[in-house]
C-alpha cells in the first residue's frame, strides 16, 4: 500500500513538474510555441536517460527503500531549484538583461533545465519497479517468481498513469488556478517528502542504521518546511523574490498567470509597461508616439467617414485616444488577445488609459479577439490589429488567410483592415522579405485591393473590399487631415507626403517583390516559421543558411527521402539477412515520430483554434500519455492470448495509418463552425479523445514489438537488450518528431501535409514488417 | 525588292539598333537616380569577392607572417593571413589588408538631417545616406542590426564607385551626403574617397560614428568632413559593456573633433537600467562642458525595444527631463530630447532669450528663427552650420 500510493505520487508529480516546467520555459522563450517541440522532445529524452543509467544501478543496492526515499527527496528539492534556475537563467549565461534567445539556446536551455529533475524523476519509476516485489508478500513473491517480471512492471506503470491523470486534471483546474509555480512545487514537494515518512518509517522500525534516521530526520524535516512554505507567505514571497530576480534589473509591480499566458507589468519611475509573455505590448502614460500615430491616422485618413471601429489588441494606451479624436467616430469595440492585459490596465490606472477604457464610445470586450470577430454580427468602417509580428501561433491567428476572410465579411462597403509587420527604411533581408511577402499574398488573396506603407520600424498594410478608397491622392489625404484640425504630435501635412511618397513605397514593393509565393494558413501557419526565422538571425546569424535550406525543403523532399530509406533498407535487407531484425526497431522508431507528431499537431492546433493552449497543454499532454499507457496496458493484459503477433502488430499499423490519414481533417470539419458554443465544448471533448486515442495506438504498439522481437531470438540473454533497442528507438524517434515536426514539419508544410508525411512514413514502415522474414 | 533597298533597310534597322542600344547605355544605365528605389541587387560571398572588388585599407601595418595590425579603429586587430578583422568586413589576403565593402553600399536613401541628430546644420534639408555591412561594436539594442551585424556575402549590394555617389547627390540636388547607418569607420576607405571628391564638387559630407576611429585615421579624415554626430552610449563601463567596447577612447575622438574645428552634436539614447544614473549622466555633462564646451549641442533620445534587448522597456518622459534638467544645471546650452514627437525639448531654444529658435517636430522643421546665423529674436550668435 505505502508503495502504491508513493507510486501515484510519482506519476502525478512527474506530470505536474513537467507542465509547470514547460511553461516557465515558454516564458523565457516569449511565448514561442514551436519551442514546444523542442521541451517535449528533451523531456523525453532525459527521462529516458534517468531511468535507463540511473534506475539500473538499483540492483546494486541492497536497501531499495532509502534509495527510493532518497530520490524522492531530491526529487523536490530539484523541482523548486529547476524553478528559480528558470527565472535567473539568461543572468547566468551572461546574457544581457532582455536579450531574447536563438533556437540554439532554446534547445541546450530546454535540456539542461530539464536534466535534473527528469533524470532523477525516471530513475524513480525504475526503483518503484523494483521496488514492487519488495513489499509484496512472500508468497505472492513467489508466485510471481516465474513470471518474468513484466507484470510488476505493467503495474507500476498503471499506478503511475493513475497518478499522471490525477496529476493533470488536479494542476489545470486546482492548482493552476490557485498558486504560483513556486506554491505548486512547494505542494509537490510536501506530498512527496510526506510520502517519504510514510515509506521510510516501517523500515526505520526495522533497521535502525544512520542510514534511515537521517532520511526520516530529513523527510520531517522538509514536509514541516514545505507546510510552512506552502500556504504561507514564504511561498508568495519566495515567488516574487524569483520573479524579481528573473526581472533583474526591471521592478516588476505584477506578475499573473492567465490561461492565455503570463503578464507582467514592470515601473519605472511615471511609467508602467506591461508585457505579455515577455513581449512589451503597451507603454504608459507617454507611448511610441511616432507608433501610435502612424498607425492609427494614417489608416483613418483613407476612410471619408469612418464611424464604427474594432480594435484587436493594443488598443489602450494610446491607439484608441488617438481614434477617439475623430469625431465621425460613435463606436470602438476594443479586445485584447488575453484579457488579463485590461484588468492590469486597470489596476495601474493612468489619465490616458482611464480616458480610453471609460469613454462612453469604447466598449471592451473581454474575450479573445479572434473569437469576438466570429462571433459578432457588426460591421465595421476600420478593424485594427494591433500586433504587428505574427511570432507565435497565438497572434498568428490574427495574420492568416482564414482570418482575413473573417474580416472581409466584417467589412463594410468602405471598410479598411489594417495590420502591421516589422519593417524597415534601411536595408530589408531575406528574412524580413518573406515575412512581409507571405502576408501580403494572403491579403490579396482576399481583398481586391491592399496598400503598404513603409516605415522605420513597422510596416502598414491596408486592405479593403472596395476597388479604390485606397487609390486616393496624397493631396486629398492631406486635405482631410487639414480639415479635420486633430492636434497631434507628429503628423503634418508634410508628414504624411514624407511618408506617402512613391519613393519609399516603390524601394519597399522593389524590396520584397521576389519573395514567396506561398501564403499563411491557420493550419499552415508560414508567417510564424518566416518569424521565426527573421527573429533567429538576430540572435543567431550563423544559422541563417540553414533557415534558408529549411525553407527550401518542400513536401516532395520529405517523400523522397522516406522512399529512398525505405528502398534501401530493402535492398540491403535482401542481401544481410541479419537486418531483418531491424524492422521492427525501425517500426517502432517511425511510431514513436508518429506519436511526438500527434501530440504536437494536437497542441498547436488547439492554439490555432482557442489560442489558450498554455492553460490547456497539462490535459493534452495528460491524456496523450495516459492513453498511451493505458495502449500499453491492454495490450499487455491480451499478450497471451494473441497467437499471430504479427498479423496484430499489422492491423494496429494500419489502423494508426488511417487514423493519421483523418486525422487534420476533423479540425479543418470544426474550424468553421467554432463561434459555436456547443461545437467549441465538442471540439475540446474531441481534442482529448484524440489525444489519448493517439496515445494509445502508439502505446499498444510498443509491448507487441517486444513480443515479436523476443520470439524471434534464440539466445535467452537478449531480453534486455532488445527492450533497450525498441526503447530507444521509440525515443529516437520522438524526439526526431519533436525537433523536426514543431520547428520545420508543422510550421513549414502545415497540418495536412505533415500528416500526408506521416501516412507515406508509416505505410513504409508497414511494407517494411510485411515483406520481413 | 531591289539591291538598293535592301541595303537601306538594313542600314535604318542597323541605325535603329544602335541608337536603342547608346540609349540604354548612356541613358538607363547611367541613371544612377534607380537607386533609390530598386533593391540592391548583387550578392557576393566574401570568400569570392573578386580581387578588383577588394580596395586595400589606408591604416594598417604589416607584421611577420603576413600578419597584419589593423590601426583604422581603437581595437587595434591583428589579422593572419585569411583572416577577418572584429568589423568583419576587412580581410587579410597574402599579408595585405582590403576593404570588402568599397563601393558596395547595402543601403542609400535620402533622409531629413534632423534624423542625424544634426539639428545646427542646414536644418530641414535632406542628406544622402550610406550604409554597407559591418560594424566595430556590437550593441545589443543596435536599430540597424540588419547591416551592422551582417557580413559581406548575408546581404544585397549597390555597385556605386565614389564617382557615381556624388553624381548622385547633385542629381538629386541633395547637399549633404551622410554616412550612417552603420559604423563609417568600417567603409573607411569608401567614405575617405567620396569625402574628398564631394568636398572638390561643393557636396557637404556628415557622419554618424560611435567615435572608434583611431586618431591618425580620424585627423585625415576630418579634413573632408562638414559635421559629425558623435554616439556617446554613456559614461561607464556597463553601458559600453553593451556595445563590447570601452568609453576612453570615444571621449578621446571627441576632443579630436573639437580640436581640428570640425562641427560635432553628440548624441545619448538613455536606455533604462543600462545607461540612465543621474549622477553618470552629470558625469557626462561635466565632461562635455570641461573638453568640447557648453555650446555642442547634445541630444537625449528616448530608447525604444529592439534587436536583443526586447524585454527592457521604453525610456519613461521624466528621466528624459531629468537628464535635460542635469545638463542644463551643468550648463549644456543646445539640450534636445528626441524620439518623443510633439514634447516641447523637441526644439531649440536661445540661450540668450529663451525663446524657441527652431520648431521641430520629430524629423521635420515646422519653423527655423535663425537668420544668417543668429537668433531673430535677440541676435544672439547660435553656433552652427547655417549655409
Amino acid at each position: 500500500m505505502p508503495l502504491i500510493i508513493a507510486i501515484i505520487v510519482m506519476g502525478f508529480s512527474g506530470i505536474v513538474a513537467q507542465i509547470i516546467i514547460l511553461r516557465e520555459l515558454l516564458v523565457t522563450f516569449q511565448g514561442n510555441e514551436l519551442s514546444i517541440g523542442m521541451i517535449l522532445a528533451n523531456g523525453l529524452i532525459t527521462e529516458a536517460f534517468g531511468s535507463y543509467f540511473i534506475g539500473k544501478r538499483i540492483e546494486k543496492i541492497r536497501n531499495k527503500t532509502s534509495a527510493f526515499v532518497s530520490f524522492t527527496i531530491l526529487f523536490s528539492i530539484f523541482f523548486i531549484a529547476t524553478i528559480w534556475l528558470i527565472r535567473i537563467w539568461k543572468h547566468l549565461l551572461g546574457f544581457q538583461f532582455g536579450e531574447g534567445f536563438g533556437l540554439i539556446e532554446i534547445f541546450y536551455t530546454s535540456l539542461i533545465i530539464l536534466l535534473p529533475v527528469n533524470i532523477v524523476h525516471g530513475a524513480l519509476f525504475t526503483f518503484g519497479c523494483r521496488l514492487f516485489p519488495v513489499y509484496l508478500k512472500s508468497e505472492q513473491r513467489l508466485s510471481i517468481a516465474d513470471n518474468n517480471g513484466a507484470k510488476q512492471i505493467g503495474k507500476v506503470y498503471i499506478y503511475e498513469t493513475i497518478g499522471t491523470g490525477i496529476g493533470g486534471i488536479i494542476f489545470t483546474y486546482l492548482l493552476v488556478t490557485q498558486f504560483n509555480s513556486v506554491q505548486i512545487s512547494l505542494i509537490i514537494g510536501l506530498i512527496n517528502s510526506a510520502v517519504c515518512i510514510y515509506l521510510i518509517f516501517p523500515v526505520l522500525r526495522t533497521q535502525k542504521i544512520f542510514q534511515n534516521i537521517f532520511l526520516f530526520g530529513l523527510s520531517v524535516v522538509l514536509t514541516i518546511f514545505f507546510m510552512l512554505a506552502a500556504f504561507s507567505r514564504i511561498g508568495i514571497d519566495l515567488h516574487l523574490q524569483f520573479v524579481r530576480s528573473q526581472w533583474y534589473p526591471q521592478t516588476v509591480t505584477y506578475y499573473q498567470n492567465s490561461i492565455y499566458g503570463n503578464v507582467v507589468v514592470t515601473q519605472n519611475a511615471e511609467q508602467f509597461t506591461f508585457f505579455s509573455d515577455g513581449i512589451p505590448i503597451i507603454t504608459v502614460p507617454t507611448p511610441d508616439i511616432v507608433h501610435t500615430e502612424e498607425f492609427a491616422h494614417i489608416p483613418m485618413l483613407f476612410h471619408h467617414n469612418p464611424k464604427d471601429v474594432l480594435i484587436i489588441s493594443g488598443g489602450a494606451g494610446g491607439v484608441i485616444n488617438e481614434i477617439l479624436k475623430y469625431k465621425t467616430v460613435n463606436k470602438i469595440d476594443y479586445a485584447e488577445i488575453d484579457p488579463l492585459l485590461l484588468e492590469a490596465i486597470r489596476k495601474f490606472p493612468t489619465p490616458l488609459t482611464e480616458y480610453e477604457m471609460n469613454n462612453p464610445k469604447v466598449s471592451i470586450e473581454y474575450l479573445d479577439g479572434r473569437l469576438f470577430l466570429k462571433q459578432t454580427s457588426k460591421k465595421y468602417d476600420m478593424i485594427f490589429v494591433g500586433f504587428s509580428e505574427p511570432s507565435n501561433l497565438q497572434v498568428n491567428r490574427l495574420f492568416t488567410k482564414e482570418f482575413f476572410n473573417e474580416v472581409s465579411t466584417k467589412l463594410n462597403e468602405y471598410g479598411i483592415l489594417i495590420i502591421t509587420l516589422p519593417g524597415s527604411l534601411v536595408y530589408v533581408g531575406n528574412e524580413l522579405k518573406n515575412l512581409n511577402k507571405c502576408i501580403y499574398n494572403s491579403l490579396t488573396e482576399i481583398f481586391p485591393s491592399t496598400k503598404i506603407i513603409p516605415g522605420d520600424a513597422i510596416t502598414i498594410y491596408l486592405a479593403t473590399n472596395d476597388e479604390n478608397i485606397l487609390l486616393i491622392p496624397t493631396e486629398q489625404i492631406v486635405e482631410r487631415l487639414q480639415s479635420l484640425n486633430l492636434n497631434l504630435s507628429l503628423i503634418t501635412s508634410d508628414y504624411i507626403e514624407y511618408k506617402l511618397q512613391e519613393r519609399w513605397i516603390d524601394w519597399f514593393w522593389n524590396s520584397i517583390a521576389d519573395g514567396t509565393k506561398n501564403i499563411n494558413q491557420d493550419f499552415k501557419p508560414l508567417a510564424v516559421f518566416y518569424s521565426l526565422a527573421y527573429w533567429n538571425i538576430q540572435f543567431a546569424p550563423h544559422l541563417q543558411k540553414i533557415f534558408t535550406l529549411f525553407e527550401k525543403l518542400d513536401f516532395r523532399f520529405f517523400v523522397a527521402i522516406i522512399l529512398v530509406v525505405t528502398l534501401l533498407f530493402m535492398i540491403l535487407r535482401l542481401r544481410i539477412k541479419r537486418l531483418n531484425a531491424a524492422s521492427i526497431p525501425i517500426v517502432i522508431l517511425t511510431s514513436g515520430f508518429a506519436g511526438m507528431i500527434f501530440d504536437l499537431a494536437l497542441i498547436f492546433s488547439f492554439q490555432t483554434l482557442y489560442g489558450y493552449v498554455y492553460y490547456w497543454i497539462g490535459l493534452l499532454v495528460t491524456a496523450f500519455m495516459a492513453g498511451s499507457a493505458v495502449g500499453a496496458m491492454i495490450m499487455n493484459k491480451y499478450l497471451n492470448r494473441i497467437t499471430k503477433d504479427i498479423v496484430t502488430f499489422v492491423k494496429l499499423e494500419v489502423t494508426i495509418i488511417i487514423f493519421a490519414a483523418i486525422f487534420p481533417f476533423v479540425f479543418f470539419l470544426f474550424h468553421s463552425f467554432i463561434q459555436y458554443e456547443f461545437v467549441s465544448g465538442v471540439l475540446q471533448l474531441v481534442f482529448l479523445v484524440l489525444s489519448f486515442v493517439s496515445g494509445m495506438l502508439v502505446g499498444a504498439q510498443f509491448p507487441l514489438a517486444n513480443k515479436i522481437c523476443l520470439n524471434r531470438k534464440t539466445k535467452s540473454d537478449s531480453i534486455g537488450k532488445t527492450a533497450g533497442l525498441l526503447y530507444s528507438a521509440d525515443l529516437v524517434g520522438g524526439w526526431f518528431g519533436g525537433i523536426l515536426g514543431g520547428v520545420v514539419l508543422l510550421p513549414l508544410l502545415g497540418l495536412v501535409e505533415t500528416f500526408l508525411i506521416l501516412v507515406i512514413l508509416k505505410i513504409c514502415g508497414l511494407i517494411i514488417i510485411v515483406t520481413s522474414k | 525588292m531591289d539591291r538598293r533597298k535592301f541595303l537601306w533597310l538594313c542600314f535604318g534597322t542597323g541605325t535603329a539598333f544602335t541608337s536603342v542600344w547608346l540609349w540604354d547605355k548612356f541613358f538607363l544605365e547611367n541613371s544612377v537616380e534607380n537607386i533609390l528605389t530598386d533593391m540592391p541587387a548583387d550578392n557576393s560571398n566574401l570568400s569570392n569577392v573578386p580581387f578588383e572588388k577588394l580596395k586595400e585599407a589606408m591604416f594598417y601595418e604589416k607584421l611577420e607572417n603576413k600578419r597584419i595590425k589593423c590601426t583604422t579603429c581603437f581595437r587595434k586587430c591583428v589579422v593572419s593571413n585569411g583572416g577577418k578583422g572584429f568589423c568583419r568586413v576587412r580581410v587579410n589576403k597574402d599579408g595585405g589588408y582590403y576593404s570588402a565593402v568599397y563601393s558596395q553600399p547595402s543601403a542609400v536613401h535620402i533622409d531629413p538631417v534632423e534624423k542625424e541628430p544634426q539639428h545646427h546644420f542646414l536644418p530641414g534639408t535632406e542628406i544622402l545616406c550610406f550604409g554597407t555591412t559591418g560594424c566595430n561594436f556590437t550593441c545589443q539594442h543596435c536599430h540597424n542590426w540588419h547591416l551592422s551585424q551582417a557580413s559581406p556575402g548575408d546581404l544585397q549590394t549597390y555597385d556605386l564607385p565614389p564617382d557615381k555617389v556624388v553624381e548622385l547627390a547633385i542629381k538629386k540636388k541633395v547637399p549633404t551626403i551622410s554616412f550612417t547607418y552603420n559604423e563609417p569607420t568600417v567603409f573607411y576607405e569608401y567614405v575617405y574617397d567620396i569625402a574628398k571628391l564631394a568636398k572638390s564638387k561643393g557636396v557637404r559630407i556628415l557622419w554618424h560614428s560611435n567615435g572608434y576611429m583611431d586618431s591618425t585615421a580620424l585627423k585625415a579624415l576630418l579634413k573632408y568632413t562638414d559635421a559629425v554626430t558623435i554616439d556617446l552610449k554613456g559614461f561607464t563601463k556597463k553601458a559600453y559593456d553593451n556595445s563590447s567596447a570601452k568609453l576612453e577612447p570615444v571621449l578621446e575622438t571627441i576632443k579630436t573633433i573639437k580640436h581640428e574645428g570640425v562641427w560635432l552634436e553628440i548624441v545619448n539614447l538613455v536606455i533604462p537600467t543600462i545607461n540612465d544614473e543621474p549622477e553618470n549622466i552629470k558625469k557626462m555633462c561635466e565632461w562635455i562642458k570641461e573638453n568640447v564646451g557648453v555650446e555642442t549641442p547634445l541630444h537625449f533620445s528616448r530608447f525604444f525595444p529592439n534587436y536583443k534587448l526586447t524585454r527592457v522597456a521604453a525610456t519613461p518622459i521624466s528621466k528624459l527631463e531629468e537628464a535635460y534638467n542635469i545638463a542644463r544645471d551643468v550648463g549644456i546650452q543646445y539640450i534636445t530630447i528626441g524620439n518623443v514627437p510633439g514634447h516641447e525639448k523637441n526644439s531649440t531654444f536661445c540661450p540668450n532669450c529663451n525663446k524657441r529658435i527652431i520648431h521641430r517636430k520629430h524629423f521635420q522643421v515646422i519653423n527655423n528663427g535663425i537668420e544668417e546665423g543668429k537668433c531673430k529674436f535677440c541676435h544672439h550668435k547660435i553656433p552652427g552650420i547655417w549655409s
